[in-house]
């Protein structure tokens, strides 16, 4: 609890925000990091999610390899890079890329599949085509889980992004990396209060962002629901993850 | 007193040279370990759920604080965790990385409980009801059975992830298999590195191939339930 209370207090010091390695920076570099590892995600992850759930096809192979991937460890990754590309904001990036693509995948996929067939042949019997169909329909009517799952990869990348400080770099991370060598609890409770709460405030940021584009129609339906057993379970109710 | 002596004496196997031959006991020591690790974290994982999603389903408006509590351990960064678990379970032992993991589990664990339970059908539940049952008892013997599917996919998805996870406890001299990655990267020895990486991946999909047989044998209603019909299609939505 002195902990948490003197880490606040380095949170509240204004001297610790400026300068090079002030706070300010940190945070930046924070959201920066992350920002970039979650857009690269979405654009390698939502048209594969799309796609799989469209047309249903390599469905098998898609779960069982987002299975496989998500075992890959973060600080497994940054090492290995590190030793390819050290002194550069590869080994972070790339291992934050591999963390956030299965839940802006999977979510894609079961948000598509979650569609009830009545629209989907309403729709096809309105001679919409394909494509139309997914555009239209699909994907208006999956949006809830799919923004879960970049809201999902949001947070594991910020929580994760920490590891930056492993190698050196910028984020939150280096304060708390450095802490762990200092044995200066203070600033490791403040740094990790920090996390927590960019964590917390870009999942409002989500929640409203989730409020302001999903169509009313689909979010009167409410929380979508799944029989267990139809759906994967964790895929739908994909959750924050992994801090590393 | 002879016993103890045997265990401080036992280091581990370090790697040598730059190659993989010769090596595989390193690898062996610490896919034990680690395998040891995400077992126990699993274990009191599920003994923290069980009773938090017990209430949770009894009381629905505890869910949503239970949620975010759950995401804000979650986003807790994992050094924080050990350290701040260290102070209080000590520095020389396995507990706070095992600790540490069974609260990061919670996030998926308390989740997949209570989504699945919420998932059987309400005249089951009553029928239960009807007969008699207490509370804890329609719990332990008629919603949780009903609910397995989902919580062993949550299960799977918590196994994982431990084992992806538990290679941050390398930072704090813990992290099993991921020891192999601070050394490798210390002693610039890029094999030893993809080792520990296959090896994670490897003890994951075991692990996960473990708990997804488990599963099939706890529930074998469901594959009994499909024998004359045609099978239903899996991607069937709800309605």
């Amino acid at each position: 609890m002195r902990t948490i209370l003197d880490g606040l207090s380095w949170i509240t010091t204004s001297d610790n925000w400026w300068g090079r390695n002030g706070i300010a920076t940190a945070i930046v570099d924070h959201l920066w990091y992350s920002f970039i590892a979650t857009l690269l995600a979405v654009v390698i992850g939502l048209p594969l999610g799309l796609a799989i759930g469209h047309t249903g096809r390599g469905r098998f192979a898609a779960v069982n390899a987002a299975g496989l991937w998500r075992a890959i460890p973060t600080i497994g990754v940054v090492a290995l890079i590190f030793r390819w590309k050290p002194l550069s904001v590869w080994p972070v990036l790339v291992a934050l890329l591999i963390l956030a693509i299965p839940p802006v995948m999977m979510n894609t996929m079961a948000g598509i599949e979650s569609v009830s067939a009545d629209a989907r042949d309403a729709a096809r019997g309105m001679g919409l085509t394909g494509w139309q169909t997914l555009w239209q329909v699909e994907v208006p009517n999956a949006l809830p889980l799919i923004l879960a799952g970049i809201r999902s990869a949001a947070n594991q990348v910020i929580a994760t992004a920490t590891i930056a400080g492993f190698v050196g770099l910028g984020t939150l991370g280096r304060f708390i990396f450095t802490a762990l060598g200092t044995q200066k609890y203070d600033v490791m409770a403040g740094a990790s209060i920090l996390v927590i709460a960019l964590v917390l405030v870009v999942e409002a940021m989500f929640a409203l962002l989730q409020r302001s584009i999903v169509s009313p129609g689909v979010r009167q339906r409410g929380a979508l629901r799944f029989r267990v057993g139809t759906v994967p379970l964790p895929e739908v109710a994909e959750v924050a993850a992994n801090t590393g | 007193m002879a016993r103890r002596v045997v265990i401080i004496a036992a280091a581990p196997p370090s790697w040598d040279g730059a190659g993989l031959s010769g090596n595989w006991d390193v690898v062996w020591y610490y896919t034990q370990q680690h395998a040891r690790y995400t077992l126990f974290a699993l274990v009191l994982g599920m003994i923290l759920a069980l009773p938090l999603a017990f209430a949770a389903v009894r009381r629905p408006s505890l869910y949503p604080p239970l949620l975010v509590s759950t995401n804000i351990i979650y986003a807790v960064p994992a050094i924080t965790m050990f350290i701040v678990l260290s102070t209080w379970l000590g520095f020389l032992n396995d507990k706070p990385i095992i600790v540490a993991m069974a609260l990061y589990t919670l996030v998926i664990l308390v989740r997949s409980l209570v989504e699945s339970i919420r998932a059987v059908p309400e005249h089951v539940v009553q029928a239960a009801e009807a007969m008699g049952y207490t509370s804890a008892r329609r719990f332990v013997s008629v919603e949780l059975p009903l609910a397995l599917p989902g919580v062993v996919a949550g299960l799977r998805l918590a196994a994982v992830s431990t084992v992806s996870l538990i290679s941050v406890g390398a930072l704090i001299g813990r992290g099993a298999i991921g020891r192999m990655f601070t050394e490798g990267r210390q002693r610039r020895i890029t094999t030893e590195i993809w080792s520990a990486l296959v090896a994670v991946v490897v003890l994951a999909l075991v692990l996960d191939l473990v708990i997804f047989v488990a599963g099939r044998a706890a529930t074998p209603w469901i594959r009994a339930g499909r024998g004359g019909r045609r099978r239903r299609d899996t991607l069937e939505p709800a309605r």
